[in-house]
C-alpha cells in the first residue's frame, strides 16, 4: 500500500472518529445561542438564574400605544384581537382596570401586606419624635388626624366607601406610594401591555407576535388611528435578520477575495482545498475536545474561536511554500520550517492556554478551543499534505508571490519601528467600551418607535428598576430594605409581620380603645368603623400568611408587569424603582441588581474583556520567555519586537482616534499576536523565505478587510484591529534585512 | 353679591326636581338652550372664582369645609387651588385628575374607572358623559341646571326584574355662561357642595401661571 493511501485511510478514520464523537457528545444540543446566557457567569450563585428569569419575563413584554381621539375604545377592541393571537399569552390595557385585581388583593390582605409596615414606620416616627407619650395613644391620635386630613383630599371622594373598613388608610397609602395608576390612559392615547407566549429569541413567537401587531396596525390604520409597538421581540427578529444578511455578505466577500488571491498566486483550486483540510479537521477536533470538557458551549465561543482558522491556515501554507520541486514529499520542507513553525505554534498555544485560568466559562472555552485546535492542526498538517498534496508548483508559486521586491533597509526598519513606537503612546488614551451596542446593528426606526411607546407608557423605562432576590418573596422585600420605592416600599417583611402580630396580641385592645376615643373626640362616629383587628395576626402563622398574601399579589399583577414580582426554583424576587441616589450608576448595594439588560450585558462584557486581557498578557509574557529561551536574547528580542510594536501601534491608534476598546478588540489582538508572532519567527529565521509570510499575510488581510465592512460594530472592531496589526507587521517584515545564516 | 345669591336661590328651585323624568335628555339630541349655554361658556375667557366646599361624610358628624380659588379654562381644564384647610392644587381635564406639587409637577391621582368619563364635564361633552351617566337639564330665564346621574342595577332577591339604585349624582347650577354651584352626592350619605363667588376673567399673570401648569401637563403626557 502506498504511503499516501495509508495517510488517507488514517485521516478518513480520524474524520469518522471526530464526527462520531460530535454526534455522541450531542454538539447540537449543547450549543447555547442565547446571548443572555452569558450573564449567568457574571453573577453569583442563584442571582444569575433569577436575573435571567426577570430578563426572560421582561423580554416577552410587548408595549403597544394607540393614538386616537377614542383611544380607550380602540384599545378595548385591540385587546380582543391580541388575546386571540397564538403569539400572545395575555394582554391588558394600562388603565385603572389593569390594577383592579392588585387593588383587591391589597384591600383584602391589607393586614398582612400593609399593616406591619405601617406599624413599623409609625414606631420609627414615634421614636424619632422623642416618645413623649404612650405609643398606642400617639398612634391613635396620629391615625385619626391623618384620616381627617385625607377627607379633605380629592381622592377621599372615590374612597369614602372604603374608609369605615380601613380608617388607618392602609390602602390609600399603598396606592399613593405605589403610584400604580401612573400609566392610566390619557385622553388621546392608550397603552396595552402584552406578554409573548414564548421567548423573544424564538422565531415562531417572533412570527406570531409580529403578525398579530401587523394585523392590528392595519385594522387601526383603516379607522384612522396610529399604532406604535415595541418590545424585545421586534429587536430580536430584526437583529437576527440583519445579522444573517451581514454574515452571508461578509462570508461571500471573504470567499471571493480569498479565491481571487489564491487563484492569482496558487493558480489551483485543489491546492486551496488541500490547504484548508488540516484546518477543518483541527476545528472539528477542537470542538470535540471542548464538548468533552464542558457540559454546554457558547455559540459566541465558537464564533470567536473562528480565529483558530486564521492562525492555523498558516501552517500548511508555510510547509507547502517551502517545498522544493524535486523533493518527493513534504517532510524535507517540514524539517526546514519545523523550528519557527513549532515555536510559533507553542507560543500561541501558551497564550490561549492561559485563558483556561479564567473564572468565566466563555473565556476558558475560547482558550481551549483555539489552543487545542492549533496543536491538532500543527500535528495534522504534514499527514494532510502528504495525503492530499496541493497540485500547485511550490517554487513557481513562491516566485510569483515574491515577484514584487521591496528594498530592505535597516535604517528604514528603524524609522518604521520608531514611528510605530511613537504611535503606541496613543495607548495611554485608550478607553474601554463594553456597550452591547457593539454587538447590534443600529435599528433607528425601531428605536424611534420604542421611544414613542415609552413616552405613553411612562415608568417602564429600562434602567429605572432594581431587583432584590431571596428565598421567598418576603425575604426579597427584606433585602430591598430601605432602598425600595413604590409598591415594594409599602409591603411588609417577615420580620415586620412577626413583630406586628406580637404587638396586636399585647397592645391591640388598648389601641382599639384609644383609637375609638380619638375618633369620637374629632367628631367621628366611631360606631361606623369596623373593629380594626377583627382577624388578628397569629404570631406563629404570620409569616406563612404574609408569603401567601404576597403570592396572591404576584398573581394579580397585570399582563406585561408580571416580571415585577416572581418566583422560580432559584428563589423569589421583587422589583423596585431605583432610588435617586443610585440612578445612572451600575453600583447598587450588595444583593441588589440594576434591571437594565444593556447595563447587565455591559457589565458581563467588561468582566470578559478584563479577564481575557489580564490572562492574555500573562500568556504573552510566558510565551515571550519561551521564545527568548529557544532563540536566545538577541534573536528572541528582535522576534518579539515585531508583534509588540504592531500591538502597541494598533492600540495607540485606537486610543488616539478615541475608539472604545471592547472584548472583540482584545480577541482581535490575541489573534493578531498569534499571526504576527508567526510572521516574525519566519522573518527572523534565516533562509526561510518571505513567500509563505506574504501569502499568509495577504490572505489574512483579505479576510479581515472584508470584516471591516460589517454592519456589526464588534465585527468591524475585530477586523480593524487585526488588519492594522497585519499591516504594521508586514511593514516591519518587508523592511527586515535578514542577516542570519540559514538553518 | 346679591345677584349671585339671587341666582343661586333661583337655581336651587330648579335643583330640587332636576332628576325628574321630564328633565331627562338624550345626549345625541341636546336641547337648543343647553347648546346655547355651552357655546356661551366656551366663548368665555378663562375665569377665576373663589369657592367654598363642604364635604359631608356619614361617619363624621360635621362637614369638612374647604376654601380656595378655581381657575377655569373653558373646554380645557379646571384648576382648584385649595387654601383651607391646607394649600393644595388639583388639576382636572378630560385626561384625568392630577395633584399639582409646589414646584408645578403633576402627579396623576387614581380615579375609579367608572368615573373616568366624568372629566368630560369640564367641556360639557354630553356625548361622552351620556355613555356612562343619565343626563338631565332644566332652565328658567337665565338660570339653568344640569344633572348627571350614575345608577347601578341591583337584583332584588326573589324578583326577576332589577332595580336601579342611584349611586352618584352631580348637579351643576349656573346663570348665563357662568357656573355658580355644584352639588355631588355619592350613595345616600356623602354630599359635597361647592359654591362659586366673585367670578371674573383672569388677568395676564394668572393666565400665564395656569398655562404653565396645563402646558407642563400636556408635555408630560405626550
Amino acid at each position: 500500500m502506498k504511503q499516501r493511501t495509508r495517510y488517507r485511510i488514517a485521516l478518513g478514520l480520524l474524520l469518522i472518529l471526530m464526527l462520531g464523537l460530535l454526534s455522541i457528545l450531542g454538539a447540537r444540543e449543547k450549543i447555547r445561542t442565547d446571548v443572555f446566557s452569558l450573564l449567568e457567569d457574571a453573577y453569583d450563585g442563584n442571582d444569575a438564574a433569577i436575573i435571567q428569569g426577570i430578563i426572560d419575563a421582561q423580554s416577552r413584554v410587548i408595549a403597544i400605544r394607540i393614538d386616537s381621539p377614542q383611544a380607550a375604545d380602540k384599545a378595548e377592541s385591540a385587546l380582543a384581537t391580541l388575546e386571540h393571537s397564538p403569539g400572545i399569552s395575555r394582554a391588558c390595557v394600562m388603565d385603572m382596570y389593569a390594577f383592579a385585581q392588585v387593588g383587591t388583593v391589597l384591600k383584602n390582605e391589607r393586614m398582612s401586606l400593609l399593616f406591619p409596615r405601617f406599624l413599623s414606620n409609625a414606631r420609627a416616627e414615634w421614636e424619632r419624635g422623642g416618645k413623649a407619650e404612650d405609643f398606642e395613644q400617639w398612634l391613635a391620635k396620629r391615625s385619626v388626624q391623618s384620616l381627617d386630613e385625607f377627607l379633605a383630599s380629592p381622592e377621599s371622594l372615590a374612597m369614602s366607601d372604603l374608609l369605615p373598613q380601613d380608617p388607618l388608610l392602609l390602602l390609600p397609602g399603598a396606592l399613593k406610594a405605589g403610584d400604580i395608576a401612573k400609566n392610566a390612559r390619557g385622553a388621546d392615547s392608550a397603552v396595552i401591555l402584552a406578554e409573548a407566549s414564548g421567548p423573544a429569541t424564538d422565531s415562531d413567537t417572533q412570527k406570531a407576535v409580529i403578525a398579530a401587531v401587523d394585523t392590528l396596525k392595519a385594522q387601526l390604520a383603516a379607522q384612522g388611528c396610529e399604532l406604535h409597538a415595541s418590545g424585545a421581540v421586534f429587536f430580536a427578529q430584526r437583529s437576527e435578520r440583519l445579522i444573517r444578511a451581514d454574515v452571508l455578505r461578509l462570508n461571500l466577500l471573504m470567499v471571493v477575495l480569498l479565491l481571487v488571491l489564491s487563484l492569482t498566486l496558487l493558480r489551483s483550486v485543489l491546492s486551496i482545498a488541500a490547504l484548508a483540510l488540516p484546518v477543518l479537521m483541527a476545528a472539528l477536533g477542537a470542538v470535540c475536545v471542548l464538548l468533552g470538557f464542558f457540559p454546554s458551549i457558547y455559540a459566541l465561543s465558537l464564533g470567536i474561536g473562528g480565529i483558530l482558522g486564521g492562525i492555523a491556515l498558516d501552517y500548511p501554507v508555510h510547509i507547502m511554500l517551502h517545498r522544493r520541486r524535486d523533493e518527493p514529499g513534504f517532510v524535507p520542507a517540514f524539517r526546514r520550517v519545523a523550528r519557527p513553525l513549532i515555536l510559533g505554534c507553542l507560543s500561541t498555544v501558551l497564550v490561549f492556554m492561559f485563558l483556561l485560568f479564567s473564572d468565566l466559562p466563555l473565556i476558558r472555552q475560547i482558550g481551549l478551543l483555539v489552543g487545542a485546535g492549533l496543536l491538532i492542526c500543527c500535528m495534522l498538517t504534514l499527514p494532510a499534505l502528504e495525503a492530499f498534496p496541493p497540485t500547485a508548483d511550490p517554487e513557481r508559486t513562491a516566485e510569483r508571490i515574491c515577484a514584487l521586491k521591496f528594498p530592505t533597509s535597516r535604517r528604514a526598519l528603524i524609522g518604521v519601528s520608531l514611528i510605530l513606537a511613537l504611535c503606541s503612546i496613543g495607548a495611554f488614551r485608550l478607553c474601554w467600551g463594553d456597550a452591547i451596542d457593539a454587538l447590534q446593528i443600529p435599528m433607528p426606526d425601531l428605536m424611534e418607535e420604542d421611544v414613542t411607546v415609552r413616552k405613553a407608557a411612562r415608568g417602564i423605562e429600562a434602567g429605572n428598576y432594581f431587583a432584590a432576590s431571596g428565598e421567598s418573596l418576603g425575604a426579597a422585600i427584606s433585602k430591598a430594605g430601605e432602598h425600595a420605592e413604590g409598591l415594594a416600599a409599602v409591603l411588609s417583611t417577615p420580620e415586620m409581620i412577626g413583630s406586628a402580630a406580637n404587638w396586636q396580641q399585647e397592645h391591640g385592645a388598648q389601641f382599639q380603645a384609644d383609637f375609638s376615643a380619638e375618633l369620637e373626640a374629632r367628631g367621628f362616629d366611631s360606631s361606623m368603623f369596623e373593629p380594626l383587628f377583627s382577624q388578628p395576626l397569629a404570631p406563629d402563622l404570620a409569616q406563612a400568611q404574609l408569603e401567601g398574601a404576597l403570592d396572591n399579589l404576584r398573581q394579580a399583577l397585570p399582563a406585561g408587569l408580571g416580571w415585577m414580582m416572581g418566583k422560580s426554583e432559584a428563589g423569589a424576587w421583587i422589583v423596585s424603582a431605583i432610588p435617586a441616589e443610585f440612578r445612572g450608576t451600575d453600583e447598587l448595594p450588595r444583593g441588589l441588581h440594576v434591571l437594565d439588560t444593556r447595563a447587565q450585558l455591559r457589565r458581563a462584557f467588561s468582566l470578559y474583556r478584563a479577564d481575557t486581557a489580564r490572562l492574555a498578557a500573562i500568556g504573552f509574557a510566558v510565551s515571550a520567555m519561551l521564545i527568548l529561551l529557544v532563540n536566545g536574547l538577541r534573536r528572541g528580542t528582535r522576534t518579539l519586537l515585531i508583534p509588540l510594536l504592531s500591538t502597541g501601534a494598533t492600540l495607540g491608534l485606537l486610543g488616539a482616534f478615541g475608539m472604545p476598546v471592547n472584548l472583540f478588540h482584545v480577541v482581535g489582538l490575541l489573534l493578531g499576536f498569534g499571526l504576527t508572532l508567526d510572521y516574525a519567527l519566519f522573518t527572523i529565521e534565516g533562509g526561510s523565505g518571505k513567500a509563505s509570510v506574504r501569502f499568509s499575510a495577504l490572505s489574512t488581510l483579505c479576510a479581515f478587510a472584508a470584516l471591516t465592512t460589517s454592519a456589526i460594530p464588534a465585527v468591524r472592531g475585530l477586523g480593524l484591529s487585526v488588519l492594522l496589526m497585519i499591516v504594521f507587521t508586514m511593514l516591519q517584515c518587508e523592511l527586515h534585512k535578514n542577516d542570519e545564516p540559514a538553518r | 353679591m346679591l345677584a349671585v345669591f339671587a341666582a343661586i336661590m333661583a337655581a336651587n328651585t330648579l335643583v330640587a326636581d332636576i332628576f325628574d323624568a321630564e328633565n331627562r335628555i338624550d345626549a345625541a339630541n341636546e336641547p337648543a338652550a343647553l347648546v346655547a349655554i355651552r357655546d356661551a361658556m366656551l366663548r368665555e375667557p378663562p375665569l377665576i372664582a373663589s369657592f367654598d366646599e363642604s364635604r359631608k361624610f356619614p361617619f363624621r358628624k360635621d362637614a369638612i369645609t374647604l376654601q380656595g380659588q378655581s381657575c377655569f379654562m373653558p373646554g380645557r381644564a379646571l384648576l382648584l387651588s385649595y387654601t383651607v384647610p391646607e394649600q393644595k392644587r388639583v388639576l382636572m381635564d378630560a385626561g384625568g385628575l392630577y395633584e399639582v406639587s409646589a414646584n408645578g409637577m403633576l402627579i396623576r391621582r387614581p380615579v375609579p374607572a367608572q368615573y373616568e368619563n366624568l372629566f368630560s364635564l369640564y367641556n360639557l361633552n354630553l356625548a361622552a358623559l351620556g355613555e356612562d351617566f343619565g343626563l338631565y337639564f332644566e332652565s328658567k330665564c337665565e338660570t339653568w341646571a344640569i344633572g348627571i346621574e350614575k345608577t347601578d342595577s341591583q337584583n332584588r332577591p326573589g324578583k326577576a326584574a332589577s332595580v336601579q339604585t342611584r349611586t352618584m349624582t352631580i348637579v351643576m347650577e349656573g346663570s348665563g355662561s357662568r357656573l355658580l354651584a355644584m352639588h355631588i352626592t355619592r350613595g345616600a350619605s356623602v354630599r359635597i357642595d361647592i359654591t362659586m363667588s366673585e367670578t371674573r376673567p383672569m388677568n395676564d399673570e394668572e393666565l400665564s401661571a395656569l398655562n404653565s401648569i396645563v402646558e407642563g401637563k400636556d408635555e408630560a403626557t405626550q
